[in-house]
């Protein structure tokens, strides 16, 4: 079997955009059509029949097709891996603090390898109290809950994620917001608290609009760059829906699309809330002519935005603008960068979709956790922050799985974990080392056999050393010297 | 009755500037060892096999470029993939991405390989 290459009509493949901005990949507009079209109307026009392909299987990547095949010991090896991955960072740090003389902080971040280390090192056993016999026992990882290790961020993803899609019902309208700011070479705590405060702003003045949602604070590294990426990404349920492509209106004096004209007010109201030469927002029951000042502003703002364009859509995508010259261009880029701010809107299509991109803060930090001198900022910096808030009307739902009183989990508690009878009442067992669990084909962790729900844990119990002790002193032979089961003078135990 | 000798695809690792062109038969996930941890648990990967312009198969490990331009339902085309060179400024784990051309036919090879083209048709 032989061919000639030189026949053969090939065609490219690019790489999905890499879009400038975070967020999730800008696709495009679904065109309208009809199923049936008119009479004497053409197919190959506008109104084309829809495709059968409405998953867009055909275009799948072997990338995608790849991951929707990964098991989970395959997710967890990956995740394994990236945790030996960190924790030979913080070992580093940790070297290098102790060789530097700085004592407390090597005994941090020494602190900090032992977790990792001992990371689902330990394992809790359920067993379900309801049907013990027929329900095999299962087990919990103990985890370590460091911010970075990837084992435990797997872990919480999965279950806010499955909490977040729990409130995918109460969605009327959903839409994912990116809010960024510049990059910035230096992190600290202050920049998180000072970025929820702002963000918590900019949803409270778009309060008529935005019912209620989630946002979270995502970090990630420039390795070339050597600067850091703060930016929220919200899932907001929205009152009326964002408009359609083809609703216009006039906006500083030209004709532009309602969308654009919700975004570009956005961005002014998010570029305001950092302070520079806009001013601020007027307050709730400010005059008309201030409000009417505040809409001269944005135009003007709209405007000059409009004449500082370095880049154009030219050839079915967004290329840099041609016919301005270098000083004129950098002049333009500079205007951007003080006066811009990139605000992504748009609404949510896949709800799953949109639920990693509000939980990527949980994962992505991974990505540079082979990097010392971005791990320790980073850890410094994260330390005690809150990275996701829900508000609105979703106020007060919890994203962590919530436990019982009496610290048992009860059938609504264990989402897909399920005992053979249905009742799901699981009590701890005690506590088991690694090698006495496996996991199982369906991803779920349980003891090994010959292990079953009578075993009270092989990890022994931690005791009390007096106790001990007292318990040697009393267990002597009767015909002792003092005939009380105890040696002579021997009364009092010793505490080491 | 014709046989013909079945050969285990000859595996190929890319070198700068080089260029592989063959029809895709098979993109299977396999299991990869460290070689730096023989006994350490293994990577998932993507293996792709393809027949050369004389039906000698090859197959090549692929990459994060590779993986998103090719699709699973591209088996059965000839492909053309040039590895051009590494981006320093993506990377994961101090490993740079590598980047490739990647040529997909706008048809899939028959059976019998041979391409028809206009000059084949006499009319």
């Amino acid at each position: 079997m032989s061919y000639d290459s030189s026949v053969i009509e090939f065609q490219e493949r690019a790489a999905p955009s890499r879009p400038s901005r975070l967020g999730t990949r800008r696709r495009k507009p679904r065109q309208a059509v009809s199923a049936v079209p008119e009479a004497g109307a053409s197919r190959s026009g506008a109104a084309r029949a829809p495709s059968l392909d409405t998953g867009n299987q055909l275009a799948t990547s072997v990338r995608d097709w790849a991951n929707e095949q990964m098991t989970d010991e395959e997710i967890r090896q990956n995740n394994r891996a990236l945790q030996r991955q960190l924790q030979s960072t913080v070992h580093k740090i940790w070297q290098d603090h102790a060789a530097a003389g700085n004592a407390s902080e090597a005994c941090k971040w020494e602190k900090q390898w032992f977790k990792l280390n001992n990371c689902q090192s330990e394992w809790v056993g359920y067993r379900a109290e309801c049907c013990k016999g027929y329900t095999q026992p299962i087990a919990v990882p103990i985890g370590c809950n460091h911010r970075l290790c990837p084992l435990c961020c797997y872990q919480r993803s999965q279950k806010a994620r499955r909490r977040i899609k729990t409130m995918f019902d109460r969605l009327t309208h959903p839409v994912l917001i990116t809010l960024t700011i510049p990059n910035r070479e230096t992190i600290r705590k202050h920049d998180f608290t000072l970025f929820r405060q702002r963000a918590r702003k900019f949803i409270a003045q778009q309060g008529g609009w935005i019912k209620g949602g989630v946002y979270s604070l995502e970090t990630t590294y420039n390795r070339a760059e050597k600067t850091w990426h703060i930016h929220a990404h919200i899932l907001a349920d929205v009152s009326v829906p964002l408009p359609t492509k083809s609703d216009k209106i006039m906006l500083a004096g030209e004709k532009d699309f309602a969308f654009r004209a919700i975004k570009l007010r956005m961005e002014f109201d998010w570029l305001r809330l950092w302070g520079g030469a806009w001013g601020k927002r007027a307050r709730k029951g400010a005059k008309q002519q201030v409000i009417e000042g505040q809409t001269y502003t944005f135009e003007k703002w709209v405007e000059i935005g409009r004449r500082m364009k370095v880049k154009e859509y030219r050839d079915r995508a967004w290329r840099p603008i041609e016919g301005i010259g270098a000083k004129e261009l950098a002049m333009r880029s500079q205007w951007n960068a003080q006066n811009r701010r990139v605000v992504d809107v748009r609404p949510v299509t896949d709800r799953d979709g949109a639920a990693r991109e509000v939980l990527k803060y949980i994962t992505k930090v991974a990505a540079f956790s082979d990097l010392p001198q971005a791990v320790e900022p980073f850890c410094n910096a994260v330390r005690g922050a809150r990275l996701i808030q829900t508000f609105g009307s979703w106020y007060g739902v919890k994203l962590d799985e919530p436990k019982g009183e009496d610290g048992v989990l009860h059938a609504e508690d264990w989402s897909e974990m399920s005992c053979t009878c249905g009742l799901n009442i699981w009590h701890r067992m005690g506590v088991f080392y690694r090698n006495n669990v496996q996991m199982e084909a369906d991803g779920r962790w349980r003891l090994k056999a010959p292990l079953d729900h009578t075993c009270r844990g092989t990890v022994p119990r931690p005791t009390i050393r007096a106790l001990d002790a007292r318990k040697e002193i009393f267990s002597h032979d009767n015909d002792s010297a003092d005939g009380h089961g105890r040696e002579a003078g021997a009364g009092v135990f010793e505490i080491r | 009755m014709d046989m013909e000798e079945r050969l285990e695809p000859e595996f190929l690792k890319f070198v700068k500037g080089e260029v592989i062109e063959g029809v895709l038969i098979q993109v299977k996930r396999i299991q990869v060892a460290n070689p730096d941890r023989p006994d350490g648990p293994k990577n998932p990967a993507t293996r792709y096999t393809c027949l050369d312009d004389e039906g000698k198969p090859f197959c090549f490990l692929g990459c994060y470029q590779i993986d998103v331009k090719l699709r699973p339902t591209d088996i059965g085309r000839a492909i053309r993939l040039t590895y051009i060179g590494d981006d320093t400024n993506v990377g994961r784990n101090g490993n740079q991405m590598k980047v490739f051309e990647v040529m997909v036919s706008k048809q899939k090879a028959p059976e019998d390989m041979t391409f028809i083209t206009d000059e084949d048709i006499p009319f």
